[in-house]
């Protein structure tokens, strides 16, 4: 079987989510439809409760398939392609990782106390909804980065910054001091500092409050009145700047992207640990306590 | 004078003379303006830098107002620079008196030379921007091993370690009681109380964090011995004592293998802990003749589909309060409490007669139910007073017995001076001078019953007593409800007794039956009163009554969802104490009426 699967012909650029035309998307669904049911008609002794047979069940299921979902951060770094393929386990992983959103909180038949069980479903719901975000990141994220790029590097479009700041300050010789500096300063803009708003929702400062904008607020104040610069020696100038500001803004929106298909993993991976060791806790204390 | 410039771009260059300039002022400016006499456009340079004014002993640079000379850890405003050599840095420019040229008539000559203090390097400034937008994820593995120690620490650890598992004092003690409050308000409760599966039930309400009250070791299901320690006195559910079915007494008396916690399930909220479906119930009672064979009792699944006909008791014996049940409806019947009371007749005849002395009319509107003028609710709401004749029916029932004398009144419910009294009237009567018509000696037969002899007529008095006996007591007077039993020799003649009544205040011996709670209804809804017949079971109603409003949990919509535990108790407060085998739970059992095996279906 699993050498069948692995043989068969590979189309690149396929989601995980049609890997296979959806085959694990459909098993989930079919997996969380016969837990629903099997809840429903369950009539067990003092209501629905994790500790029921079926609430057991649910809940050994859901830790087994926790374990065999961290396994795929190992299966992961592995290349073979010996089984399924990795796009297999990716999608597999994507889906019956949902179906615990079901089998978690049907084994705790929606009672939620403030205890660290519920920490333990905290922890898990964190991880799946950051997992989420991770296939939506992985889906949209990387077509805007190629667009938004135009084919460069981060390299490529710092060296464009850098040789953008020299042809500045080369036009601004010639003017005085104020301007120069005005210039000079325009040309450590780069949008000001990186928050999480931007980081999160793209929100960015627009040009008119920063440097760059003081900059050609000035030069463009500076060609009327008396010692006026001559409009020939300014507009350069200002186009400089401009195509400064656009390309900073490009930047930024790399690293937005960057940053975005990335820290994800950095809650994703983190509360999966954290979350297998609160799911042994959970077992020992109900348990301990039985 | 005369001041040459030479240039050289950098130091390692060489002088380039097409490019020298020669002034012919005392003072040049040196700056990036247009207007500049050296006109020096390099970053870092200012747009007026400088001024240099030729002077016979030297060249004196000095700073322009905002800017400096000198190298920029060391700024200086002015310098004179006197000999070959001696050398000022403008900006990136270092400026250095240089040697005359051969063959020139120059006073001084200045060597300008491009050497900036950093240059400016591109490579490293790419890097800058390329680091700057440059996404670092965090150290994963430390992060998720940071968080495991947490979540492992405060989650296991800590509670583990702090968990307060047993209190000094037993918590139901009032000491007991603040050492508790005080203990659940500690961070070691408040850590350790977060292992909870959830809150307590409102009876266990004030445990806190003493999980040691009933989680009695690690790892061991709740025994039943930590829920004894508070609930002694839990009456078992199935007798254990010997009886007829079974000498050796029940072998499964405690219903073995049922633990406390089978159906009382704790850690599910302010709720009540008792679980409130019937499925403890129905394990057993579904097909307990499998399980029992010779049980009493049919099989039950629930109250609207399969549950019995009720049994009500009914009184066999009533001076020893002996009760049978008998299936309702059940024509062999027998109800001996020895009493009698036409319902139907009171209800719709002697209450609607304004010429009957009745006295209820006022209580019974008051109460908005002529039933009320005679029953009074029991204070726990479930079952009524007994009714009393005093208050209920002396308004009418006069217990007289001579038309001669109306004011003659027999005590009720003292039968033992009845004929002491009856005597004395008779007796004063006849000193009186008094006479009565002899009474007929038929009288005082009972066709198929021995008697004893008729009065001897010589004394009128006894005769008269006798009598009245045969004719008001055991007729019109006591026999009118009561039962009587006649005098068999070798009994006094006189010797009429009222039979030992037994009136149970409710009749579903296994049951509990709340009528508070069905004070919406009307008492005619259940009873059949106005249509009784009197006879043994005339006013119990039948399952099928109950069901008009009840139902199990699946059996029919628009139903009360009627669990067995709403009418029947699973401890029964007749039977020993569970725990303890043997004892016997002493209030409950010696007022308990008796009931026997009777007709049993």
């Amino acid at each position: 079987m699993a050498s069948t699967v692995a043989s068969e012909p590979v189309t690149l650029h396929q989601s995980v989510l049609t890997w296979r035309n959806g085959r694990y998307g459909k098993t989930a669904v079919l997996l969380s439809l016969a837990a629903i049911l099997l809840y429903a008609i369950d009539n067990p002794e003092g209501g629905p409760s994790g500790g029921t047979f079926l609430g057991y069940s649910y809940g050994s299921f859901g830790f087994l398939l926790i374990c065999w979902l961290g396994w795929f951060g190992i299966r992961r770094r592995r290349y073979s392609n010996k089984g399924l393929l990795l796009q297999d386990w990716l999608s597999a992983h994507v889906y019956f990782g949902l179906t615990l959103i079901v089998f978690a909180t049907l084994h705790m038949a929606f009672r939620f106390d403030y205890n660290i069980h519920l920490l333990a479903y905290v922890l898990m719901m964190l991880v799946i909804f950051s997992g989420i975000f991770g296939v939506y990141a992985f889906l949209r994220y990387p077509a805007l980065m190629t667009r938004n790029r135009g084919g460069d590097s981060l390299t490529v479009m710092a060296e464009h910054l850098v040789a953008l700041d020299l042809k500045c300050q080369e036009l601004t010789l010639g003017l005085d001091d104020e301007t120069f500096s005005l210039v000079a300063a325009a040309t450590e803009d780069f949008g000001g500092p990186i928050t999480w708003r931007e980081t999160l929702f793209g929100w960015r400062t627009g040009p008119k409050s920063s440097k760059t904008g003081v900059a050609i607020d000035r030069l463009l104040a500076s060609v009327v009145g008396q010692g006026a610069l001559l409009p020939s020696d300014v507009k350069p100038l200002i186009d400089a700047l401009g195509a400064r500001w656009a390309l900073t803004q490009k930047i930024r929106r790399d690293r937005r992207f960057q940053a975005l298909m990335l820290l994800w993993r950095a809650i994703h991976v983190p509360l999966t640990i954290a979350l297998i060791v609160a799911l042994v806790v959970h077992i020992f204390v109900v348990f301990y306590y039985w | 004078m005369i001041t040459r410039i030479r240039f050289k771009s950098s130091r390692n260059a060489s002088v380039d003379p097409a490019e020298d300039v020669r002034f012919d002022v005392d003072t040049l400016t040196v700056g990036r303006a247009s207007g500049s006499d050296l006109k020096l456009r390099r970053v870092g340079m200012r747009y007026h830098h400088a001024k240099l004014r030729v002077a016979p002993e030297g060249v004196i640079v000095e700073a322009e107002i905002g800017a400096a000379l000198g190298p920029a850890a060391k700024p200086i405003s002015i310098v004179t620079l006197q000999n070959p050599g001696d050398e000022v840095r403008v900006g990136p420019y270092l400026l250095v008196l240089d040697n005359p040229v051969p063959g020139t008539d120059d006073d001084w000559v200045l060597l300008v030379t491009y050497d900036q203090e950093s240059p400016f390097d591109q490579g490293k400034r790419v890097g800058e921007i390329v680091a700057r937008f440059s996404v670092g994820l965090p150290n994963i593995r430390l992060w998720a091993f940071s968080l495991s120690v947490v979540v492992f620490l405060l989650c296991f650890l800590i509670p583990l370690v702090m968990l307060p598992t047993t209190q000094t004092e037993p918590w139901m003690t009032r000491h007991g009681h603040a050492a508790a409050d005080q203990a659940a308000k500690t961070v070691s409760a408040r850590v350790a109380g977060n292992w909870s599966v959830g809150s307590f039930s409102n009876g266990h309400a004030t445990f806190s964090a003493n999980c040691a009250a009933c989680h009695e070791g690690d790892f061991i299901r709740v025994r039943e011995s930590a829920c004894l320690e508070c609930h002694q006195g839990q009456g078992q559910h199935v007798d254990p004592r010997p009886s007829a079915l079974h000498p050796q007494g029940m072998p499964a008396a405690d219903v073995r293998g049922l633990n406390c916690a089978d159906c009382h399930r704790e850690h599910r909220g302010p709720t009540l802990i008792a679980l409130d479906d019937n499925l403890n119930c129905i394990n057993c009672h579904a097909d307990l003749h499998q399980k029992a064979p010779d049980t009493k009792f049919q099989d039950v699944t629930d109250f609207g589909r399969n549950h019995p006909r009720f049994q009500p008791g009914l009184v066999q014996e009533a001076k020893g309060r002996v009760m049978a049940r008998f299936v309702t409806g059940d024509p062999k019947a027998i109800d001996n409490s020895n009493v009698t009371f036409d319902h139907a007749k009171h209800l719709k005849k002697w209450f609607k007669d304004p010429k009957q002395p009745w006295d209820g009319a006022a209580k019974a509107a008051a109460a908005g139910s002529d039933c009320a003028a005679c029953h009074v609710p029991a204070a726990n709401g479930q079952y009524f007073k007994e009714v009393i004749f005093e208050d209920a029916c002396v308004s009418c029932h006069k217990l007289q017995f001579e038309p001669k004398h109306p004011e003659w009144e027999l005590p009720h419910g003292r039968p033992d001076e009845i004929v002491s009294r009856v005597t004395g009237y008779y007796a004063r009567a006849a000193m009186d001078g008094e006479s009565f018509v002899a009474p007929s000696d038929d009288l005082f037969k009972i066709p198929d019953k021995m008697m004893p002899p008729p009065p001897d007529h010589t004394d009128p008095v006894s005769a008269q007593v006798e009598a009245t006996m045969v004719v008001s007591i055991a007729g019109s007077a006591c026999g009118e409800c009561h039962k009587i039993l006649p005098p068999t020799p070798p009994l006094a003649p006189t010797e009429w007794r009222v039979a030992p009544v037994f009136d149970p205040d409710h009749y579903l011996t296994k049951t509990r039956f709340h009528h508070e709670k069905h004070s919406t209804m009307r008492c005619q809804d259940c009873h059949a009163a106005e249509a009784s017949d009197e006879g043994a079971m005339a006013l119990l109603p039948d399952i099928e009554t109950c069901r008009t409003c009840h139902s199990s949990q699946a059996a029919a919509r628009l139903r009360v969802d009627s669990r067995c535990t709403d009418c029947h108790v699973f401890h029964n407060p007749d039977l020993p104490v569970i725990g303890k085998p043997g004892s016997i739970f002493p209030q409950a059992a010696s007022a308990a009426p008796t009931i026997g095996s009777g007709e049993l279906k």
